[in-house]
């Protein structure tokens, strides 16, 4: 087990030490200020929630506690001492435990072994004690209620049992202060509620937690305290019993949200989009599609629901042509487009945005400029005549994106490096990207991770009006309050297979949760 | 891209590492028991201390721009050909034996010449790059080999069917007249093929700023993955620029037997072909700093002949001061690099 | 039974020139899984090679093998410091890191005179001989006689092996070159993970430099390796980084050398001498895996900074 620091009481005090105590905690990024002059407490044994929107310094915040980040100005004190915590391991020796948003595993490891990585057993011969291992584990699990199959690999565990392994990891370590960085942002409402589960239980063992999010109704239900982030400065933290919904978005914004300008129509138009029979499958991976038929139509968005890792990306990548299919055909505006190259597809009017924006979607160490036309863009007139590009008509494309969008840049598109833009920024020029020139269909994922509210709002708007110019929109995400807002139809994908389509109007989140966790499943098939 | 002042950096970061360069290599000859100072005094003579040897400089220039863009172009498309050594020999074998067909007049002869010469370097590109390309054969490894059976081969065809039997060392017969590029000074080796070099640059220069090929290979060096879900097929721009890479590396050679030698003699190449990778590496595969670089290290390689002559320091200082300069470049590249990829990845969310 | 001997010829012929492609490639298969493809592993074997006849020539050749992994150790710092704190491209630091021992390496011996590096002086390595195995003619051939680094050479695989998929550091190292990022996060530093490989890699590529020009023929000879530290890398590629199957290769590779050795005689050497290059090439393209995800030149960096 974790060797751990002692803890240091002031003798004779009613008032307990705190666990966890950031003080004037200052992280700036270049110009930009993720944290500022923060302090916050949090209680021994209560579970303190950290909230705001995209950008308010969350998540910079939680890797200061565990050594990922140095802050610039600021203390933090671990149990009314103050430490400096220089890397994880120093975290880890003083008993605090991180999950994080993307899942810090090594894929191909087993559970077991990812679960020591780092804290291995060793026999008097040096390798690693495997059976000790395997019965310390165990008998967490089931201390905690936490169960998990210790030889499956991680890269074949769904979602919701990968965040499972990385606490059992952390309890493994003797954490007694566990921070969660946005756990539920991947999962089912079903997974959400397990998840809270295992949080109450934690605290009841006397474990402090500290989580992040932005989805208020779980917080509201499962924190004991909850302090709001705006802007990297702490707003407020209040008790949760005297929170409500309408107050915490108050003081996460600053001023009531802007409604979107979209709102659900009846699909007009012909089918643009058609999936019939579709398998994928990826060797190595437990993921695939099998037997996959969808339909979309001109001037409709369709949302694929579904928990992470369940076919989205497949199905993504078949549409697009970067996964080849194993069976079944795909048509475009009537012309089968199965064997296709990705090139032929844009040409053909399809547009695609990708989950990884910037491994898959853009190119950080070239200019804006080039950025902006890659893509069918750069080989059309007047970007390029023949072989000769023209650049000037190419900045003028870049320019139009960029004005059209609001991208912020700190020099001309021609000269600026596409990695010296901030995330939302990047996302918001990759999006308009896309939406530039004659599309007829788009695939869109994740429209808006990552971005804060304002950015949401342009990038919603602008899929509604490319909906309304008949469009067809096909839009892949996790986050159930998003497919409500955008969403004509929702078609959730559970196992790889579509498990229901229904009218967003005929259907509520939690009837979606029911198909994403595969309780239902209506086996859409061929001739709906 | 910053053009102007960035140009001016790298400037001065070069002259930077040069410096230290050449300060580490006097410590290396003194500690071997020669004057510093009378080692660089010969080599820089013998580099540059009249008309004629500056000539030779610009002679071995020649060659070494070449490779040197030959490699920069492919580095640039992101495939790692270390191949020029051997598309040069085949370059300059088939120059040597389309050099020897007669009755052809010169202004015809000598584009033959070279055109078969960097066809033979091309085809000698072909498979690794194709390799690469379909099935994600390691190029590193397939180009280095092939560098090894090209050269065993053309050493082959040069000691036996092909030998000139009149020549003391294993060589071709001298080529025709006609195919010939002159020697431009009495006392240099110097010739028309400088101009050839120089025309290279100037070809991709205008390649990669001007045309839709220039801007594919610049993208997907960059970013393959990206390339791909945009509609570029990687593998296709990579071939091409193999085949690109592969043909200048072969002109090389064809222009080494036209204008240098005559003829096709047996391991005539002091390690162009790999000289030619380190300049692609300091040039950062932009084409005319290539030039530029190879024309320092001509310097220093010339200098190297001639101080081994006069001041007994053997000429192999010239390898390990050119590596000497690729290691400084790399520290200080690494050090501003840290400071800039610092900033913008702290901009860059995910 | 005249053929018999001949194979059995050759497969001690074999065993004796896998040797240094072998040690090489279990060197680099550690680099290999923590991230770093090494390509300076046949500048490290020249410089080990010249520097073990060197130090051989006045010292014995235990003391020869010792200097010589010890530079060895000192160069893959060096490689190590550029590729893993610097962030250079490892390709370019490689590839400079070769030119420099050829040059290096020349440089010196035309310094300290030629006849040093060829002199009869030189102790080499220590052959066994086992009396078991002389009553055999067969036996005799293939395994007797070999230099100690041929015999050490199989244990070192299987104690690789072991290391590899049985210790704590070898799931760290693997762990380093799948996903750095996880390993930071469980409290290892990915850097000193790395930096370990570098070093054993060199270690490693030290003996191997050293059975070059101390197991056999006692000399040093320009190019010395003709590419072996290029053929290990291929080894690795194919052997997809699994000591035992990368060693096989390395055997497959020393089988073509072995055998271009004997056909010379029977028709002009220079295609016999491509053999190992043509074997090598093929190998590589039909039997070589994907290289694993992180696995690229310059290793990623650790996730430092976060998003809001």
């Amino acid at each position: 087990m974790a060797r751990r620091t002692p803890r240091h009481f002031q003798g004779g005090h009613a008032m307990e030490q705190a666990a966890v105590r950031l003080n004037n905690i200052t992280k700036r990024f270049g110009k930009l200020a993720a944290n500022d002059d923060v302090t916050i407490e949090v209680r021994r044994g209560e579970i303190h929630a950290i909230v705001g929107e995209n950008g308010a310094g969350k998540s910079t915040l939680m890797n200061v506690v565990y050594g990922l980040v140095w802050p610039d100005e600021g203390s933090i004190s671990i149990n009314g001492v103050e430490r400096s915590i220089r890397c994880p391991s120093d975290a880890i020796n003083l008993g605090i435990g991180m999950v994080h948003q993307h899942m810090m595993q090594v894929g191909s490891y087993s559970v077991l072994e990812n679960i020591i990585l780092g804290r291995e057993p060793r026999t008097k011969w040096g390798s690693t004690d495997r059976k000790c291992a395997r019965a310390a584990i165990a008998q967490l699990s089931s201390g905690f209620g936490l169960n998990v199959d210790m030889d499956q690999r991680v890269c074949d565990l769904p979602v919701g049992l990968r965040q499972r392994v990385e606490i059992v990891k952390l309890l493994y370590r003797g954490a007694d202060i566990i921070v969660l960085d946005e756990p539920t942002a991947v999962l089912s409402p079903q997974g959400t509620e397990e998840l809270l589960a295992v949080m109450r239980n934690l605290r009841s063992q006397g474990k402090t937690i500290l989580f992040i999010s932005h989805k208020l109704p779980e917080v509201l239900s499962v924190a004991d305290r909850i302090s709001v982030m705006r802007k990297g400065k702490l707003v407020a933290t209040v008790e949760s019993g005297a929170a409500t919904e309408e107050k915490l978005v108050e003081l996460m914004i600053g001023h009531w949200p802007a409604r979107t300008s979209g709102s659900a129509r009846s699909a007009a138009g012909q089918g643009v989009l058609g999936v019939e029979g579709l398998c994928v499958s990826e060797p190595g991976s437990a993921s695939g599609l099998r037997n996959v038929h969808l339909q979309v139509r001109a001037g409709e968005i369709v949302a694929i629901a579904g928990v992470e890792g369940n076919g989205q990306r497949e199905l993504a990548g078949a549409i697009i042509g970067i996964a080849r299919p194993t069976k079944g055909r795909m048509f475009l505006d009537g012309q089968e487009i199965t064997h296709l190259p990705v090139r032929a597809r844009r040409e053909r009017g399809m547009a695609f945005v990708p989950e990884d924006r910037v491994d898959l979607g853009l190119v950080l160490n070239a200019t804006v400029t080039e950025n902006a036309i890659l893509g069918p863009a750069y080989r059309t007139s007047p970007v390029s005549k023949g072989w000769i590009m023209n650049w000037s008509a190419a900045d003028s494309a870049a320019r139009r994106i960029i004005d059209r969008y609001r991208v912020k840049m700190s020099g001309p598109a021609r000269t600026s490096v596409m990695g010296s833009l901030s995330g939302g920024n990047m996302q918001k020029l990759l999006v308009g990207r896309e939406l530039a020139g004659d599309v007829k269909c788009m695939v869109i994922c994740q429209p808006t991770r990552g971005l804060d509210i304002g950015a949401k709002a342009g990038i919603y708007d602008a899929l509604f009006a490319m909906r309304d110019a008949g469009c067809a929109i096909l839009a892949v995400s996790t986050d159930l309050d998003e497919i409500f807002e955008i969403a004509d139809r929702v078609v959730v994908m559970y196992k790889g297979e579509i498990a229901a389509d229904l009218a967003r109007a005929d259907s509520s989140p939690e009837e979606v949760g029911l198909y994403m966790t595969g309780v239902r499943s209506d086996r859409v098939g061929p001739g709906f | 891209m910053g053009r102007g002042s960035e140009a001016w950096n790298d400037m001065a970061t070069f002259i930077v590492a040069f410096a230290v360069a050449l300060l580490m290599g006097a410590v290396v000859i003194a500690a071997t028991g020669s004057s510093p100072w009378d080692a660089y005094r010969a080599a820089l003579r013998a580099a540059a201390g009249s008309g004629y040897r500056f000539l030779n400089t610009l002679c071995n220039t020649t060659v070494l721009i070449m490779t040197g863009m030959a490699c920069s172009v492919a580095f640039n498309s992101g495939i790692q050909n270390i191949g020029a050594e051997g598309q040069l020999y085949l370059g300059a074998f088939a120059a040597a034996m389309a050099g020897l067909i007669r009755g052809i007049p010169a202004f015809v002869h000598v584009p033959l010449t070279l055109a078969v010469a960097a066809c033979a370097g091309a085809v000698w590109a072909l498979m690794p790059g194709i390799l690469r390309a379909s099935r994600g054969t390691n190029e590193v490894v397939v180009t280095l080999m092939m560098n090894y059976i090209a050269v065993l081969l053309c050493s082959y065809f040069v000691n036996y069917p092909f030998r000139n039997a009149a020549a003391t060392w294993p060589e071709t017969a001298m080529i025709e007249a006609s195919a010939r590029l002159p020697y431009l000074h009495p006392l240099s080796r110097f010739n028309g093929s400088f101009f050839v070099a120089l025309a290279c640059v100037v070809m991709i220069v205008f390649i990669n700023r001007r045309t839709r090929t220039g801007y594919e290979w610049r993208m997907v060096g960059l970013n393959e993955r990206a390339c791909t879900v945009a509609g570029i097929v990687p593998g296709k721009v990579m071939l091409q620029a193999m085949i690109v890479s592969g043909a200048i590396a072969g002109l090389a050679g064809g222009a080494e037997v036209i204008g240098v030698r005559h003829r096709f003699m047996d391991a005539f190449s002091p390690g162009y072909g790999m000289t030619g990778v380190l300049i692609a590496l300091v040039a950062r595969n932009n084409p005319v700093s290539v030039a530029l670089v190879a024309f320092i290290f001509s310097l220093v390689k010339t200098g190297a002949g001639g101080m081994e002559l006069v001041a007994d320091v053997p000429a192999e200082l010239s390898e390990i001061l050119l590596t000497l300069i690729v290691f400084m470049l790399a520290a200080q590249r690494s050090l501003r690099g840290t400071l800039r990829a610092a900033r913008t990845q702290q901009h860059a969310g995910r | 039974m005249g053929w018999a001997v001949d194979v059995a010829d050759l497969l001690g012929a074999t065993f004796r020139l896998a040797t240094p492609v072998v040690l090489a490639a279990i060197g680099g298969l550690v680099s290999f899984h923590a991230g770093i493809m090494n390509v300076a592993m046949e500048g490290f074997m020249l410089i080990s090679a010249f520097t073990a006849v060197l130090v051989s020539y006045y010292a014995g050749a235990w003391a020869g093998v010792l200097v010589a992994v010890a530079v060895c150790l000192a160069f893959s710092a060096l490689y190590a410091l550029f590729v893993v704190d610097l962030q250079s491209d490892g390709f370019a630091i490689g590839f400079a890191l070769n030119i420099l021992a050829t040059g290096l390496t020349i440089y010196l011996v035309r310094i300290l005179g030629t006849d040093i590096f060829n002199s009869p002086e030189i102790q080499p390595l220590p052959h066994l001989g086992i009396r078991a195995l002389a009553a055999s003619p067969i036996l005799n051939a293939i395994l007797n006689g070999h230099s100690v680094t041929v015999y050490v050479t199989p244990v070192l695989v299987w104690a690789m092996s072991a290391v590899l998929y049985r210790t704590p550091f070898g799931a760290h190292l693997r762990a380093a070159g799948e996903a750095p990022a996880a390993l930071a996060a469980s409290g290892v530093s990915p850097r000193r993970v790395r930096y370990a490989a570098s070093l054993i890699c060199g270690a490693f590529c030290g003996m191997a430099g050293a059975h070059l020009s101390l197991g056999y023929l006692t000399q040093f000879i320009r190019d010395m390796t003709a590419g072996r530290g290029f053929m290990a890398l291929a080894a690795i590629l194919v052997g997809r980084g699994r000591p035992a199957a990368t060693a096989l290769v390395g055997l497959l590779f020393a089988a073509s050398e072995a055998i271009s050795m004997k056909i010379q005689a029977y028709a002009a050497p220079q295609f016999a001498l491509m053999l190992p290059y043509v074997v090598t090439i093929i190998a590589v393209t039909f039997m070589s895996g994907k290289p694993k995800k992180n696995v690229s030149s310059a290793p990623e960096e650790t996730a430092e900074t976060a998003t809001e």
